[in-house]
This record gives C-alpha cells, sequence and structure tokens, in this order.
C-alpha cells in the first residue's frame, strides 16, 4: 500500500523538478521545447524511414567523396557509394531514431536558452515545463531501466509505453497515490478536509491584487 | 428512485459554471456567506426544528415529523432560509472580495476550484436536509444507490464533527480581508 505513496511522491518531485525548470526558463521556451520533442518524436517513430534514408545516403556520400578524392575518378566514386553498405542497418534504427530525437532536444534546449528571452515566468512555463517533464520521462525512462533492472523486458516497455501511456500511467499513479494517501489519512479526514478548504480559500484570497471595500453593486 | 446524487452533481456543477464565469474574486465573497448559512443552520438547526414542530403542533395537532407532509414542510423550511441567503449573495448588494484575478492558468484554476466549493456547499446543503428528512419529495425515494450512499457522510453539514469547524476558514477570510 505504502509503494503508492512512494510512487506518488517520486512523481511529484519529478514534475516539481520540470515545473521549476520551466518556471526558471519560461513559457515561449518550454513551449518550443514540447512542440519540438513531440513533433520530432512522433515524425521519427512514423517516419523513421525517411531519416535511416537521408543518413545512408549521407554515409554514401561521405564515402563517394573520400573515393573521389583518393582515385581522382568519377568511375572510383560511384564503385565506392555501390560498394558502401548501409550504415544505419535495420538493427540500429531504434538506436539511430532515439539518437536523433535526443540530439534535437539538446539542441532545442540549447538554442531556445540562447536566442528567446524567458520571459515573465507564469503558471502555463510552470505546466508546460511539468508537460516536457512527462515527454522526457516517456520516451527516456524506460530506455534508462534497462541497465538498472536486468531482468525486464525492456523491448516491450519501450514499444508499448509511449507518451500516451505515461501520461494515462501518471493518472493512474496519482489516482491510486490519492486513494492510498486517503486511507492513510481517513481516520483524521475532518482536519484534513477543514485545512484543505482553508488553504485553497487562503490561496485564493492572497492571490487577489488591489482589493477594493467591500459592498460593492453588483 | 431517480439518480438522486446525479441531480446534485448537475446542480453542483451549474453552480460550479456559474461561478467559473463570474470569477472567484467575486465568488469567495459568496463563499464565505454560503459557509456562514452552513454554520447558522446547522448550529441553530436543533431550536429551528423545535420551533417548527410547536408551529405544526399548535396549528394542525401533529408532532411535524410524523408525517410525511411535516417533513416536507421541514426540509423545505430549510431548503428555502438557505436558497434564500444563497439568492441573496448573489443579489443586490453583495458582500465581495474584491481585487484583481491572477492571470491564467493559475486564475482558472482558482476560479475551477472555488467554482466546485461553491457547488458542493450549496448542492450539498439541499441534499442534506432531504436526506435528514428522509426523502419527504416524491420525486426522490429512498433507497440510494451506493453510490450515493458513499456520498453522504461527504455532504457539508456531515463532514465535520461540529458545525464551528466552517467558522475557521470563514474567520480567516475576514481577517485577510480585514488587513487588506
Amino acid at each position: 500500500m505504502y509503494e503508492n505513496v512512494q510512487v506518488l511522491l517520486t512523481l511529484f518531485m519529478y514534475l516539481a523538478f520540470f515545473g521549476w525548470v520551466g518556471w526558471r526558463r519560461g513559457t515561449i521556451r518550454e513551449g518550443a521545447v514540447l512542440v519540438t520533442a513531440l513533433l520530432s518524436w512522433w515524425l521519427l517513430q512514423n517516419r523513421s524511414g525517411i531519416f535511416v534514408a537521408i543518413a545512408n545516403l549521407a554515409a554514401k556520400v561521405v564515402a563517394a567523396l573520400r573515393a573521389g578524392v583518393t582515385e581522382r575518378s568519377l568511375g572510383g566514386a560511384v564503385e565506392a557509394v555501390g560498394g558502401t553498405a548501409d550504415v544505419i542497418t535495420p538493427d540500429v534504427t531504434g538506436v539511430f531514431v532515439f539518437g536523433l530525437w535526443a540530439a534535437l532536444v539538446v539542441l532545442i534546449y540549447i538554442v531556445t536558452n540562447n536566442f528567446i528571452g524567458s520571459g515573465n515566468p507564469d503558471g502555463w512555463s510552470i505546466i508546460l515545463g511539468m508537460a516536457n517533464g512527462l515527454v522526457l520521462g516517456a520516451i527516456m525512462l524506460p530506455r534508462l531501466l534497462a541497465p538498472l533492472v536486468p531482468d525486464l523486458d525492456t523491448g516491450d516497455l519501450i514499444s508499448s509505453i509511449g507518451v500516451l501511456g505515461l501520461f494515462s500511467g501518471s493518472v493512474d499513479i496519482l489516482r491510486d497515490g490519492v486513494y492510498t494517501l486517503w486511507e492513510l489519512i481517513e481516520p483524521q479526514s475532518p482536519m484534513v478536509i477543514l485545512m484543505l478548504i482553508t488553504l485553497l480559500l487562503v490561496l485564493a484570497a492572497t492571490s487577489l491584487k488591489g482589493g477594493r471595500s467591500a459592498g460593492a453593486e453588483d | 428512485m431517480q439518480p438522486v446524487e446525479y441531480l446534485f452533481l448537475i446542480l453542483g456543477g451549474f453552480i460550479a459554471l456559474i461561478s467559473m464565469a463570474r470569477g472567484y474574486a467575486k465568488d469567495l465573497g459568496n463563499t464565505l456567506i454560503f459557509m456562514v448559512a452552513i454554520f447558522l443552520l446547522s448550529f441553530l438547526d436543533p431550536q429551528i426544528e423545535r420551533g417548527l414542530n410547536i408551529v405544526g403542533q399548535t396549528l394542525f395537532g401533529i408532532n411535524t415529523l410524523d408525517t410525511n407532509w411535516g417533513r416536507q414542510i421541514m426540509a423545505l423550511a430549510f431548503i428555502g432560509v438557505f436558497i434564500s441567503i444563497v439568492f441573496a449573495s448573489y443579489a443586490g448588494r453583495t458582500f465581495e472580495y474584491g481585487g484583481t484575478q491572477a492571470p491564467p492558468p493559475q486564475g482558472t484554476l482558482l476560479n475551477l476550484a472555488i467554482g466546485l466549493l461553491n457547488g458542493y456547499l450549496v448542492s450539498g446543503t439541499v441534499w442534506y436536509y432531504l436526506d435528514k428528512y428522509d426523502y419527504p419529495l416524491p420525486e426522490f425515494q429512498p433507497p440510494l444507490s451506493a453510490f450515493a450512499t458513499s456520498l453522504i457522510p461527504f455532504l457539508p453539514e456531515n463532514i465535520f464533527p461540529t458545525p464551528v469547524f466552517w467558522m475557521l476558514p470563514v474567520a480567516l477570510l475576514i481577517l485577510l480581508k480585514v488587513r487588506g
């Protein structure tokens, strides 16, 4: 039962960290990362053949250029292209796709940090930061588990979890965690509910800026 | 038996929508008044019930709680008073907390949270009085569904061991208002 609470706390800390990163970086930067990460992942998953073909062609062109430079003949260059095996074989397509995506994400983080101002941090930047955390976690966490948990079939996990899987999984964790927490605090539920209601009202009241006197005409 | 929980969930949802449309800067004042009304009605419940019973015995010679229509009158009296307070809190000169709301998404989330709280307070209180007087209206007759039964302990008048609990957030809100 208590594992659920640990998982909930871990998820909360993980999201809080990415929320804090979002707060520091600002809405536009985080939005750019989210759009890039999602779009590039979708493209690389559904149109990976294009990128593999481009990479293989580029490798062959490099090989051709090398052959041309060394043998100084077109025939030798063509022969070199024809004779060059694909660099990205079906075995390494997954690694290539993931590597390309990771490079893009790192690049977009660097580009947005250097060329886009952070702006005024607001709630959207926190939400977008958390969304980035979920997306990055969905794609990277199954791969991290492979060396950490040798017995786990991470191949299935990698292919099945996906971004939507992590979102629904997070919702399940939240639901189970809240349910377990509720079971723990149930004996003190009136006090907890009173604290939550009071906290909400105080939060709302203190978030108002520049109040005016009561008794206004509607 | 109609699914009574759906009626109150829909009623609460409507009030939440109205609150969201108005904004929490205006609706905090309503929340405060609803909580005071719940406290007063719960605190004075035995006296009001006794008073209505005396009226019933004097005028009709019956114990009000023994008959279905007597319980109807009791439930409608409490609900009527509460709804009048709710209406008064929205109409005419209102207690308005004032100030400018936080921008979205914080403001939107607070609108939603305060709206849901208001919806819960109003629809939960109406449900409580129907439940207390054993559903005297012909539209809703026991037995309740398992889901509805599980919600009964969480109605505003049942959730705290004493109605005085409702005055803690009220006192804090007033203090914050006075402090400015």
